[in-house]
């Protein structure tokens, strides 16, 4: 079955959110799930759909728990990357956006956080409406 | 000098069998679990489960992984 995502309901045609979500999962097949999200964590798209707001919510928040050290830490943290037995999470944002994926283990790191970050660069030259994502199936 | 038939196929197996192990160190490291968090200044902090922060990290992580579902569906 074909997933295709959706900004906010069926009737609407999907964002570049969505068509961009779905432009990363077809380059980067280690890529299991991804969201796009606001900088305040309103969910944009998804695949598949979830609570990605409550989890992202989540990963951000344990990340500005840490103190950033060294010369030139900002006071909020601009990526994370966690690596366990299950699969990795990588997570970027800028001022405006959010993009969180899920891969499987040993996904090349640079090459998917290239593709996140790609993502969120054209998202920022297009901005996005915040809706809620939903998932249908064609 | 041509070299000696054994001499380039010691070699050639060396060779191999450096790449191998080179990648065989590389993914056991990259295989304990780790937590890296960046800030846009450039710093980069690494963090270990045993730690708070660590653990915080690697519990969020976890309900992230879990919208994925199971990979092997």
């Amino acid at each position: 079955m074909e997933t295709v995502l959706t900004a906010s309901s069926a009737s609407e045609p999907p964002g570049d959110a969505a068509r961009g979500l779905a432009r990363l999962r077809e380059l980067s097949p280690d890529i299991l799930a991804a969201a796009v999200l606001t900088r305040s964590g309103q969910p944009i798209a998804s695949d598949p759909a979830g609570d990605w707001q409550g989890a992202v919510a989540g990963l951000w928040a344990a990340a500005e728990a840490t103190e950033a050290t060294g010369a030139g830490a900002g006071p909020d943290a601009a990526r994370v990357h966690i690596g366990t037995e299950d699969g990795e999470v990588f997570a970027v944002r800028d001022d405006a956006y959010a993009v969180v994926a899920v891969t499987r283990r040993f996904a090349l790191a640079s090459l998917m956080l290239a593709d996140l970050r790609a993502l969120l660069r054209d998202l920022d030259a297009e901005p996005q409406s915040p809706a809620s994502s939903e998932e249908v199936s064609a | 000098m041509t070299p000696k038939p054994y001499r380039f196929v010691l070699d050639r197996v060396a060779g191999y069998a450096e790449e191998v192990s080179a990648f065989m160190r590389r993914r056991r490291l990259r295989s304990k679990p780790f937590a890296r968090v960046a800030w846009p200044g450039g710093a980069i902090r690494s963090f270990d489960a045993e730690t708070e922060e660590g653990a915080a990290l690697f519990l969020a992580a976890a309900a992230v992984i879990g919208l994925a579902g199971d990979p092997e569906e």
